[in-house]
């Protein structure tokens, strides 16, 4: 009887640690075909809404934690100095739309002034043809003793004169073709100014802050009165149109990951509900913790670590239909990737 | 004397009772505002099947039939809670 019992207290004992090794290979292989991580978290993409042009609100539509949908109006910046800038631009706009024309008549004065010159040329090379003709008469008359040396002398004098003639005429002709002034500039201006009026419409236009995404305000603590600066982030929504997880798995399982594989997340806010998704993408590095540069020379420091900590590098897996009521940036979350 | 161990074991398999029927299949659990893995939970009822056990061998006189007795109970706890992990994990 003494026997049995010892036997069966033996059997116990090795029963016992048969087991443990037995389901200690199998947990490691389960683990190893699913790897899974609890340092993991929701995100999704923020927008710090800031707007583009400067003044004090008069309106905000919105509350904090609110959901808005796309193209809704969040608040609306005084628009009285943006539009008395949109009626100036097109005030200047129309100016110079006006003197168009004028500037016309006055390139047509020009181009019949040149014109005139250019007649002006013509009639003096008729001059100087008839000169130079009337002297080649008299020449040989006068060697005969026809007509006087002074007759003679005249008509070369003619020539010098409208030959002198001509040229002035050609100098004022080039003159005049050069003082006829172009519509480029004024059309330049009025390309410009036409430029000023879409700026002040936009501006205009950008007093009204259009909601660029569906999603959630936060951080919403300014009323009607406070002045907005350009630039100058005055709340943030949460873009709720696309989810995903940030899973932080060890360098050793990475190598294993490609995009595409699927994946459970188990959101810790209510661990019932199991959510697929499937790996986007693998991070492709984090801040090292040595190796930086202090004073231009690599920083390394000295220590005698038996053990390292395996270095975790973030995956990024898509939600393939979170629930609304669940989505929240930063919520814990376990990861399972599916091998 | 007896009695009071045995009040207080139930009392402990009332707990494990609650806290078990709160799980689920996610590989980390809530408890008290904080997340625990699961592994440990199945530790924490591994430990205690082992401890309940010794008490009921006790009670059928057959505790001194277990030899290497602190190797025995560890070993038996021990994959208690590795089946229970596989359990919980398989699912």
């Amino acid at each position: 009887m003494v026997s049995s019992k010892k036997m069966t207290g033996y059997a116990f004992l090795v029963t016992s640690l048969l087991l443990c090794v037995l389901f200690a290979v199998v947990a490691t292989c389960l683990v190893e075909r699913s790897p899974r991580t609890d340092d993991a978290f929701i995100q999704a993409n923020i927008v710090n809404m800031a707007p583009e042009v400067s003044g004090r609100i008069i309106t905000i539509n919105v509350r904090d934690n609110q959901f808005v949908h796309r193209g809704d109006t969040l608040f609306v910046i005084d628009p009285e100095p943006f539009r008395y800038a949109l009626d100036q631009a097109q005030a200047n706009l129309d100016n110079l739309k006006a003197d168009l024309p004028l500037q016309h008549l006055q390139i047509g004065s020009q181009v019949a002034t040149a014109e005139a010159q250019g007649s002006s040329v013509e009639q003096m090379q008729a001059q100087l043809a008839l000169a130079q003709s009337t002297e080649a008469r008299l020449a040989p008359l006068a060697r005969q003793g026809f007509v006087t040396a002074q007759q003679l002398d005249q008509a070369r004098s003619n020539v010098k004169t409208s030959s002198a003639a001509l040229e002035q005429a050609i100098h004022s002709q080039n003159a005049a073709m050069k003082s006829v002034r172009d519509d480029k500039p004024l059309r330049a201006q009025i390309v410009g100014a036409a430029a000023q009026l879409a700026a002040a419409q936009r501006d205009l236009r950008l007093t009204e802050v259009k909601a660029p995404c569906d999603g959630q305000i936060t951080g919403l603590n300014i009323a009607a009165g406070e002045y907005a600066a350009e630039g100058k982030a005055l709340f943030t929504i949460i873009d709720t149109e696309h989810w995903w997880v940030i899973a932080n798995f060890r360098e050793t399982q990475v190598p294993d990951f490609h995009p595409g594989q699927n994946a459970i997340i188990h959101v810790l806010a209510r661990p019932n509900v199991v959510l697929r998704g499937h790996v986007e993408s693998l991070g492709g590095g984090v801040q090292p913790d040595v190796g930086s540069l202090t004073n231009g020379l690599p920083q390394v420091a000295r220590n005698l670590n038996w053990v390292r900590i395996a270095q975790r590098y973030p995956i990024r897996i898509s939600l393939d239909q979170p629930p609304p009521e669940l989505m929240r940036i930063g919520a814990t979350v376990v990861a399972t990737i599916q091998r | 004397m007896y009695l009071i161990k045995t009040n207080n074991i139930n009392k402990m398999a009332i707990l494990i009772c609650l806290f078990v029927a709160g799980c689920n299949t996610s590989p980390t659990q809530e408890l008290f505002g904080s997340f625990f893995p699961s592994w440990l939970v199945c530790a924490f009822v591994g430990a205690s099947v082992a401890a309940l056990t010794r008490i009921i061998f006790s009670a059928f006189d057959f505790d001194d039939a277990i030899p290497l007795p602190m190797l025995s109970w560890l070993a038996f706890g021990t994959a208690v809670t590795l089946a229970l992990w596989i359990i919980w994990i398989g699912i």
